[in-house]
């Protein structure tokens, strides 16, 4: 009898043992009961010392597309507007906010021609200047926002070369209360930097009736972007450099013309050739230093190429030397002098 | 007499129906005197004829004989052979006669029936095979049957954390051998596989296994290496029968303990004893580990910029097991069946990585933490009806496997941290790196969630029909059945990653669990890892800081999902022949199979971006006649030879055949199913010579030898133009059917008591086999440069040339010890894009030792020590001096009671 207890036991110990049991863990937040996520555009912003507004993009992030069409996500929307909080901070080269900053606006694109100002949409932007503090309203059925603060253009705008950073940051502080299944990132800012158009920054034009000139540009960029090559001076209307905190870009103007629809409007427009590369290290703010900055060419096939171009520039005066080399995986450029002026 | 033999082998090709009538039935038991305890596999022989049966499991047996007086000798293995003089003189009636036959010696009769039964069954078989007892399984170390199937000639297991996980019979990988539960195949609970994870099957569920190298027509022909059948328990006494035990152990690496409990319950029910009832549960639970490292090659002659892994796991597995066996016998000659298996393996590994990448200054950490479970089951209903002038069998089946991984997380975090490493000690490389232990550097990198489910269902019926005959008195058996298949496979899966969107902190604050403070002996510092639930917690609570990424979801999920439909339909005709001495089984079989399957194609462009994710759907068909021929020569009672003529095939992967294609053309790498792969087909020829001692042993020796035609590897070709986009040239990946290899091996048995030493060293025995192979496959030239039309040779991949184990034993009035070794010599693992990139797994010996003692034939205690000398498991690629893995788990060893009472 004792036997048939303890075996008896020992079955039911085994049975127990043997049921159904995964161990204890966390569980992840299931995928359907994400939050959707208000982000501030991670792009920093900036402009020229002259410029008249800042702009910023508060955007939900993309969501699953449940119809599988959109394989890389869809734009998600709010079902009820939220209002959402934000702040202006580090405030540099001027004293107050209320010294730059002289309004501000907010809107979304309802498409290409029309936003919702066009509509009669108010989105209640508010920003208080004496603290940086305001808020907008985020409304159902928009995957994006944009907040336009309008600068006094005369504050920055000087006529010397300064030796510190001048802008401000951005920065989404919170929302209001909402029944959506949603979170706001307060961790991205965004810096809006004041670029100084006494150092390299903006825009550099180049001679193309100078045939070095024009020679020197065309085998430089030609790599980047295969429609350069073989151009003539007399197809070309104009050739700008603009040097941004992180970009690099060459625009060629051509002659030739072509008519696009402005809205419903018929409108002639030069052609365009547009290099645009990213600075890989733009040494600060100086007027002299290293160039380095990556041009992304898209071959016909659809593969992706780095042209890599390395060099220096220096100013001086209303004259930019730029000196750089380009190269990618089958060829070289020699190195190459531009002057541009402005 | 040469007019019978005559006869006999025309009947063999042409299946003439003659020679069906007056017949007399004399069925009955064979059971050990003093234990009661069946005994399967006795040889009963007509003397008069010359032909003979085998007692089945539960020990009886069927002889038809023509009506007149024959003597019967009854012949097992360690008994004394008993003759019976019985007069069948009615026409039609059936005649019953129960033995109980003595032992030849005085050794323990409860050791001697295990390895008795299993030799007598093996002696008396119509092909080549092993069978291998419970009480043999239980006599060595082994807790799951992968591990038991090690001790037999010509098995090899691949391990996963040093734990037996899928055989390899005769040199050939685990695709080549199908895995039956009590004969029925069973399902896959991986994806993309046909082979089964033998860890999640403990060994003490199984009556016998049984290890078939050479195939009858009546057994499914996908078998080219072997063919294991796992055997459960059937009740056999009319007194409740209840075995078991209880067991802890101790893991040295992990300093845990582990424990182990089984029970067997067993009674026949009923005046006639007529129904039987089998119960039988298993538990094991096991907190294991191991010490890794591992090298990633860059694929340059640079070796300072190959990447060093180390990885520190620590799992919790656990092994629960059930199984029923009803059966009821309406009389002698009708008896139907259920019996079911439930097998539920778990697994939860923590991996602690980290990754040193000299190239770009990096440092990586990842901590895994997942949960995995494996279900096997198995569930057979039949019947078997014996009549005078025919004996039916049929059965339905149903399998259903299922890996089932509800949680897969995988947080990574990368730190700024220069490091050199130094592999010109393939030992353990030198690591340099001054900063890699501190936690405050490592910044978020991405969070995998993962669940997965893979399944695989079978139903299966068939049924066999086997008529005797006579020509003249040597009796023959015209069998012939049919059998159908379906099979119902698929796999799905979720996978998310996040990726940081905000100032995630760095590791130092997530940091806990365990701390391997002695990881590889401590020849390599490591800090605290990631603790998961403090990361899913901070995950939980802070969502906006982290993004999904939905385009690698959609590749993930698209390029892993499938599901797949194979229905299987199958014919034979054969017959057995006595003739003398001389057993000749002869027949062909057919199998058709039809398979179709639903998966996608994923295309990314080459800038990078997801192009398409496209439904992809096929299906394809083929079928196979398999003559099989298999000849038994009894020289004497105890001697046999044999030989085998057979033709056998092994299906393709799913994996291999589903034709979805991802295409990554940014890195130009293309990889596709082969929707027109063939499976591999193979002739078999078998040579055994066995001789069987009188005080339960064998000396056996045989050769091997198999041709295989279109054997499958992964071949690339190199700079391709891609199907749609002919202007992108990528590398192609897919399974291509090779040419011909060949495959030729030795295989020795020697198992035997040590009777000629003197008195005093009475009890020592030996169990040792050995397997040579040699292989030789080829296929195209692989590389860059490789000409089209050119021919490489390789060695197949799961061939070893050395195979074996030895086992010394002692045992004297109840104590035993046993000291075992096994070892395997090294192999070709995977078939690389080249030679270059071909891995290895380098050869390993194992030993383990056991002891015990029995009290009055019901109990025994035992203690067993695992894996003594700490043997790694090691590979390499290419070269033998590129190691590319050593993985060290430590030893372990467990004690307990068993016992076996009334």
């Amino acid at each position: 009898m004792k036997h048939k207890i303890s075996l008896i036991a020992l079955a039911v110990v085994l049975i127990t043992a043997c049921s159904k049991k995964k161990f204890e863990h966390t569980e992840v937040t299931d995928v359907a009961d994400f939050p959707k996520q208000l982000v501030l555009d991670e792009e920093d912003a900036g402009d020229l010392e002259d410029t008249d507004k800042a702009s910023f993009e508060i955007k939900l992030t993309d969501g699953i597309d449940p119809t599988g069409t959109e394989l890389a996500g869809k734009p998600q929307t709010l079902g009820s507007a939220v209002t959402v909080q934000f702040k202006l901070k580090d405030a540099e080269g001027f004293a107050t906010w209320s010294e730059y900053i002289v309004g501000g606006t907010a809107f979304y694109e309802v498409d290409d021609c029309t936003t919702s100002e066009d509509l009669g949409v108010d989105l209640q932007f508010t920003l208080d200047l004496a603290t940086g503090i305001g808020s907008v309203i985020f409304p159902a059925n928009v995957s994006s926002i944009e907040l336009e603060l309008e600068l006094d253009p005369t504050i920055m705008d000087d006529a010397v070369e300064n030796s510190g950073d001048r802008g401000f940051t951005f920065a989404l502080t919170g929302i209001g209360t909402t029944t959506e299944n949603l979170v706001i990132n307060t961790d991205i800012e965004t810096e809006f930097r004041v670029y100084d158009d006494e150092k390299v920054f903006g825009g550099w034009a180049a001679d193309h009736t100078n045939a070095t000139e024009l020679t020197n540009i065309l085998d430089l960029f030609a790599i980047a972007n295969h429609d350069l090559a073989g151009l003539t001076a007399s197809e070309i209307d104009n050739i700008e450099v603009e040097f941004a905190f992180d970009k690099f870009k060459l625009l060629l103007t051509l002659v030739e013309t072509e008519t696009v629809d402005n809205c419903g409007t018929p409108e002639v427009v030069n052609l365009e050739i547009e290099v645009e590369g990213e600075w890989e290290d733009l040494t600060g703010d100086a007027t002299t230093g290293d160039a380095h900055f990556i041009v992304e060419r898209e071959e016909d096939n659809g593969f992706i190429t780095e042209v890599e171009y390395e060099g220096s520039f220096e100013r001086i005066g209303n004259t930019l030397t730029l000196t750089l080399t380009g190269t990618d995986d089958d060829a070289e450029t020699n190195e190459l002098t531009l002057t541009l002026t402005r | 007499m040469k007019h019978t033999q005559f006869y006999a082998v025309l009947m063999m090709l042409l299946f003439p129906v003659i020679g069906f009538s007056q017949r007399v039935l004399i069925v009955g038991k064979v059971t050990d005197q003093e234990t009661r305890q069946p005994l399967s596999g006795t040889l009963i022989s007509v003397q008069e004829t010359g032909n003979g049966v085998a007692a089945e499991l539960d020990g009886s047996y069927q002889v038809i004989v023509p009506p007149g007086k024959y003597h019967l000798i009854f012949s097992y293995t360690g008994f004394q052979t008993d003759t019976i003089l019985v007069e069948a003189t009615e026409d039609g009636s059936t005649i019953e006669f129960n033995v109980r036959l003595k032992t030849q010696n005085e050794l323990d009769e409860v050791i001697i029936s295990g390895k008795s039964t299993a030799l007598n069954q093996q002696k008396s078989a119509d092909n080549i095979k092993n069978v291998v007892a419970a009480e043999q399984i239980g006599r060595f170390p082994d807790p799951n049957v992968a591990e038991a199937l090690q001790r037999v000639p010509g098995v090899n297991i691949e391990r996963d954390q040093g734990e037996g996980r899928y055989v390899l019979v005769r040199g050939l990988a685990p695709k080549f051998t199908n895995v039956s539960i009590n004969g029925e195949q069973i399902s896959s609970p991986e994806a993309g596989v046909r082979y089964v994870a033998l860890d999640a099957v403990p060994a003490d569920q199984l009556a016998s296994m049984e290890i078939s190298k050479s195939l009858l027509p009546d057994m499914d022909g996908d078998a080219i290496g072997g063919s294991v059948n796992l055997i459960t328990r059937k009740a056999l006494d009319s007194l409740w029968r209840f075995s078991g035990s209880v067991v802890g152990g101790y893991n040295a690496l992990m300093n845990k303990p582990n424990v182990q409990g089984s029970l067997q319950m067993g009674k026949r029910f009923g005046k006639r004893q007529q129904f039987g009832l089998m119960l039988n549960l298993t538990h094991y639970h096991n907190d294991l580990g191991s010490d890794n490292w591992e090298r990633d090659l860059n694929g340059t002659p640079e070796t300072e910029d190959d990447v060093l892994e180390l990885r520190d796991y620590q799992l919790t597995r656990t092994r629960s097991s059930a199984s029923a066996t009803l059966d009821y016998r309406f009389n002698k000659n009708n008896e139907i069946y259920f019996r079911g298996m439930y097998n539920r393996f778990t697994d939860r590994e923590w991996r602690r990585l980290y990754a040193f990448v000299p190239e770009d200054g990096e440092v990586e950490r990842e901590l895994k933490d997942r949960f995995e479970e494996q279900v096997i089951s198995s569930f057979n209903l039949g019947g078997k009806h014996i009549f005078p002038k025919l004996r039916v069998d049929y059965e339905a089946a149903y399998s259903y496997s299922f890996q089932d991984t509800p949680y897969d997380y995988s947080v990574n975090f990368v730190a700024d941290a220069p490091s050199t490493v130094d592999f010109s000690n393939p030992d353990f490389p030198i690591l340099n790196s001054a900063t890699y232990l501190d936690n405050t550097l490592y910044g978020f990198d991405q969070f995998e969630v993962g669940n997965t489910f893979a399944k695989d269902e079978n139903i299966t019926a068939k049924v066999n029909i086997a008529v005797p005959y006579f020509i003249g008195t040597s009796k023959g058996e015209l069998k012939f059945g049919g059998k159908m298949r379906m099979k119902q496979k698929s796999f799905e899966i979720e996978q998310n990653i996040y990726e940081g969107m905000g100032n995630i902190p760095t590791l130092n604050v997530f940091e806990g669990g365990l701390l391997d403070d002695n990881y590889l002996g401590g020849r390599y510092e490591l800090a605290r890892a990631v603790n998961m639930p403090t990361f899913v917690d901070y995950f939980n609570a802070n969502p906006a800081q982290f993004e999904l990424q939905i385009e690698d979801k959609a590749i993930d999920e698209a390029l892993e999902s499938y599901d797949a439909e194979e229905n299987v339909y199958a014919g034979y005709l054969m017959t057995r022949q006595t003739i003398n001495r001389l057993t000749l089984i002869g027949g062909v079989r057919y199998e058709y199979s039809s398979v179709s399957y639903n998966s996608s194609d994923v295309v990314i462009a080459p800038n990078g971006d997801l192009r398409e994710i496209l439904p992809v759907k096929g299906s394809s068909n083929y079928g196979y006649v398999l003559p099989q021929l298999q000849a038994r020569y009894a020289l004497n009672r105890t001697t046999n030879l044999r030989g085998a003529l057979t033709w056998s095939y092994a299906r393709p992967n799913f994996d291999e055949i589903i034709p979805a294609q991802e295409a990554n053309l940014e890195d130009g790498e293309v990889s596709i199913g082969n929707a027109n792969l063939l499976p591999v087909s193979a002739i078999n020829a078998d040579f055994m010579y066995e001789k069987y001692f009188g005080d339960v042993g064998i000396l056996s020796g045989g050769l091997f030898f198999k041709q295989l035609d279109g054997f499958i590897y992964n071949r690339t070709d190199f700079n391709q133009p891609y199907l749609n986009d002919a202007s992108v040239l990528v590398d192609v990946t897919q399974a291509q059917n090779g040419n011909t290899a060949t495959l030729f091996g030795v295989e020795l048995a020697f198992q035997k008591a040590l009777d000629f030493l003197p008195k005093k060293l009475k009890g020592f025995s030996v169990y040792a086999n050995y397997t040579y192979t040699m292989s030789e496959a080829s296929i195209q030239d692989r590389g860059e440069n490789a000409l089209a039309g050119s021919f490489e040779s390789i060695s197949l991949p799961g061939q070893t040339t050395h195979l074996g184990n030895a086992a010394l034993m002692y045992e004297q009035k109840g104590f035993f010890v046993r000291a075992a070794l096994n070892f395997n010599g090294s192999y070709l693992s995977e078939v690389g894009a080249t030679a270059d990139y071909d891995l290895y797994v380098k050869n390993r010996m194992q030993f383990d030792c056991s002891l015990g003692y029995t009290i009055k034939k019901k109990y025994r205690v035992f203690a067993e020590l695992m894996n003594l000398t700490n043997q790694p498991f090691e590979s390499y690629m290419g070269k033998e001096e590129n190691t590319v893995q050593r993985e060290f788990y430590g030893f372990w060893m467990r004690a307990g009671l068993k016992f076996d009472i009334q």
